[in-house]
């Protein structure tokens, strides 16, 4: 995943980098970042480099729950509660 | 943080205002020494520090070191709470207020979409702005309480 891929590749790819994901999300790459240490964010890492892939559906659909219930006043540890994290 | 306020508890009985603890401390060398000791062997234990000693008998020193990836994560967390929209946690707003009164965000964030999560957080409404006003307070008196023992010690 080293080349850059097309907008349209990437929004019908199973799996997506970090930065895709930014691009495909609108969410800071340093967000995600935190995210996914906090273990919010779904993620598989690969054997010989250990890169993250985020699966692409599902990632998305977490980070919008997430923004949501931001939006509605919940903080991040309360997400993680709620979320069973 | 038990251990600072038991050596706190045990030195001293009679409550003091903030400012006064701090000129309290900047008066006692050694007890300074045993709350900044205590600190540090807290944040090691976390794994957000680590210590290197000399193994020359001659000259022996030993550093504590931060850990990037630690560094990194707070980085990060105050990103996540500060520049996305919703609810930051009071951990989070009290830390961004000290670093602010230090200059240290400038750094790390773009400073003026920071000031103005900052300023909202400072207008927040009903019980929020409360602690809030007692944070922001609290800062104020250690500036002052720093600026003092400073200028003592100076003069």
């Amino acid at each position: 995943m080293s080349r850059r891929r097309k907008w349209e590749t990437i929004q019908q790819a199973e799996y997506v980098t970090i930065s895709e994901l930014v691009r495909l999300s609108g969410v800071r790459y340093s967000t995600i970042k935190y995210y996914t240490e906090e273990g919010l964010v779904p993620f598989e890492q690969e054997d010989i480099r250990l890169t993250r892939r985020y699966p692409r559906v599902d990632a998305l659909k977490r980070l919008e729950i997430i923004s949501r219930w931001r939006k509605d006043g919940l903080t991040i540890s309360e997400i993680k509660e709620k979320l069973g994290v | 943080m038990d251990r600072v306020l038991a050596v706190v508890r045990n030195k001293e009985n009679k409550p003091k205002s903030l400012k006064k603890w701090i000129v309290y401390f900047y008066y006692r060398q050694r007890l300074r020494r045993q709350v900044h000791q205590a600190i540090l062997q807290s944040l090691v234990q976390k794994g957000a520090m680590k210590v290197e000693e000399s193994k020359d008998q001659l000259i022996p020193w030993k550093k504590y070191l931060d850990i990037d990836q630690a560094r990194e994560f707070v980085v990060q967390k105050i990103g996540a709470e500060l520049l996305e929209p919703g609810t930051v946690e009071k951990s989070t707003a009290t830390l961004c207020l000290l670093l602010e009164k230090t200059n240290l965000l400038k750094s790390y964030y773009e400073e003026k979409q920071l000031k103005e999560k900052l300023k909202e957080i400072k207008e927040q409404e009903q019980e929020s702005i409360i602690w809030v006003k007692e944070v922001c307070k609290a800062i104020n008196e250690i500036e002052a309480a720093i600026m003092a023992s400073f200028g003592g010690a100076v003069t």
